[in-house]
């Protein structure tokens, strides 16, 4: 039982070549999240657009998949296909159990964010926890703007388990 | 695959014709995506169960904007992106909930006339949405569709 | 020739209903313009169309859109009330407080005088929207709403004794150009004492 350690082990290390960000950087979206997270719901107009910078915590929302697409997008980076193996094992939950965020610029409206992900590791053994027997993945992004700069590292840990009482119903 | 885009010509279009039926999934996340995501609306009946039940709904349903969007949708895709959609004119019927083993609406819709106004090629299409209850959405649109001259 | 068959006004006998009198200044009135939360985005556009599962380029792919006739992208027309529809806080406001953002609207003073003549149920049964120019990114969409008919006299529905009523609403862009024209028909009615339990509103 378990993953097939060795294909996993083979995306280790390994990096994405750069993804876009879907959207660029909007004043709507950095309104919504305000509204959401600060429970600030001043409008867009009232906004000092030149002074505001995005919030930090906000900037994975910039490498969220799609709801929807009409092209249909077959793993190709080295997370993805680390994650598709796992996933396949029948490790198909997932939560996120860690993130460290380090800023290195701030990021205006109209940035057009990219980014890349590093699978930095995949524990070699199975993890018992509270929520079922998995593993835990390791990743790295780079998150770059338009111009080139890196702008934040991210070190984010999930941990991929077995659904323990899926419903089945 | 991604859909090819091709453009019907109004001198192709006949009165009668059947556009090609296309089915949507209602499922939970089309709806709340629908109503907060898409078109802002927070209304809790369109995200919140508990609150939707509190008002005598037996669960979440669509908001009429991601109905008519869904349809507006529908006729504009089949069309192509060089008609411009004029008028959309709906009705509501029973409510699209999401269900568990996933409530459908299937979408159908007829040209039922074709006409030229102030320089414009026009086509009239009553179209409808129906769920496992019965109809969700019925109405008519006006299209202006580009021509081959 | 058929015969002519008269409509005849129609109270409740039963019951007491609105007072037409209380309402009747408000048809044709509208309130002031209102300014949107947000301006249009291109982010915005994208969730809508992965919502509609539309694929259409004009609004999803910037170089196709740059050299059709607009120039540029649009939003789905059909999107147009997105922008209409206040803040979260706004709304959770409105319908879980049930404190209004702005009471003395037209629409929002008919639905007190309906709501304290018992009529507590509300279902919209037509919408109607005219598109007359394309929305583009960067577009700011002003609206105003106001009430265009009110019933005079009750009607028999399947949802029990009640009154139609239209709102209107015209949408505009930074240029004072109506880029919608929408009417939006409301039956508000008693909810038949079976059933009225199930309300509580």
């Amino acid at each position: 039982m378990g993953i097939n350690y060795s294909e996993v082990q083979n995306h280790v290390g390994k990096e994405s070549e750069a993804i876009m960000a879907i959207d660029k950087v909007s004043k709507s979206d950095i309104r919504h999240w305000c509204e959401l997270i600060d429970q600030d719901d001043t409008p867009y107009n009232e906004i000092d657009w030149v002074e505001k910078t995005v919030p930090p915590a906000m900037l994975m929302v910039w490498t969220m998949p799609p709801l929807w697409s009409p092209e249909s997008k077959a793993p190709t980076a080295p997370h993805e296909l680390a994650l598709k193996v796992i996933d396949d094992a029948g490790y198909d939950g997932a939560i996120g159990i860690a993130l460290d965020q380090e800023i290195f610029a701030p990021v205006k409206v109209d940035d057009r964010l990219s980014y890349t992900v590093k699978l930095n590791g995949v524990s070699s053994d199975e993890v018992q926890t509270n929520m079922g027997k998995g593993y835990q993945v390791d990743l790295e992004y780079k998150i770059s703007n338009q111009t080139g700069k890196m702008i934040s590292k991210q070190n984010y840990s999930l941990f991929k388990f077995k659904i323990l009482n899926p419903v089945t119903e | 695959m991604a859909e090819e885009i091709k453009d019907i010509y109004w001198e192709d279009v006949k009165e009668k014709y059947d556009l090609p039926q296309k089915t949507r999934v209602i499922d939970t996340t089309i709806i709340a995506a629908g109503a907060m995501w898409a078109s802002h609306d927070f209304m809790p009946v369109h995200h919140d169960r508990d609150f939707a039940q509190g008002k005598g709904a037996p669960d979440i349903f669509m908001n009429i904007l991601t109905s008519n969007g869904i349809l507006a949708s529908y006729l504009e895709q089949w069309a192509g992106p060089a008609a411009k959609m004029k008028t959309m004119q709906i009705s509501l019927q029973v409510p699209n909930f999401p269900e568990k083993d996933g409530n459908k609406m299937d979408m159908n819709a007829r040209v039922t006339k074709k006409y030229e106004e102030g320089g414009e090629h026009l086509i009239e299409l009553a179209f409808s949405g129906d769920n496992n209850l019965g109809p969700h959405i019925v109405g008519t649109a006006v299209m202006a569709l580009p021509t081959k001259g | 020739m058929g015969k002519k068959y008269e409509v005849k006004p129609f109270n409740s006998p039963l019951e007491e209903s609105l007072d037409y009198s209380l309402v009747a200044d408000l048809v044709g009135k509208f309130s002031p313009q209102r300014d949107p939360h947000d301006e249009v985005s291109e982010s915005d556009i994208r969730h809508w169309c992965e919502v509609m599962h539309d694929a259409n380029p004009l609004y999803r792919d910037t170089e196709y859109a740059r050299n059709s006739e607009y120039g540029g992208m649009i939003a789905p027309p059909a999107m147009v009330q997105a922008w209409s529809l206040g803040s979260m806080k706004t709304a959770l406001n409105q319908f879980v407080e049930e404190k209004l953002a702005f009471p003395d609207d037209p629409n929002n003073r008919l639905t007190e005088q309906v709501v304290k003549a018992g009529y507590t149920g509300v279902m919209a049964t037509a919408q109607v929207q005219t598109y007359k120019a394309p929305i583009k990114p960067g577009d700011t969409i002003y609206f105003k709403l106001g009430v265009s008919q009110i019933s005079e006299y009750d009607h028999f529905t399947r949802q029990g004794v009640g009154r139609y009523y239209m709102i209107v609403y015209t949408f505009e862009n930074q240029d004072g150009e109506e880029v919608c024209f929408c009417t939006f028909r409301v039956l508000v009615y008693k909810p038949p004492a079976s059933t009225r339990k199930l309300y509580k509103g």
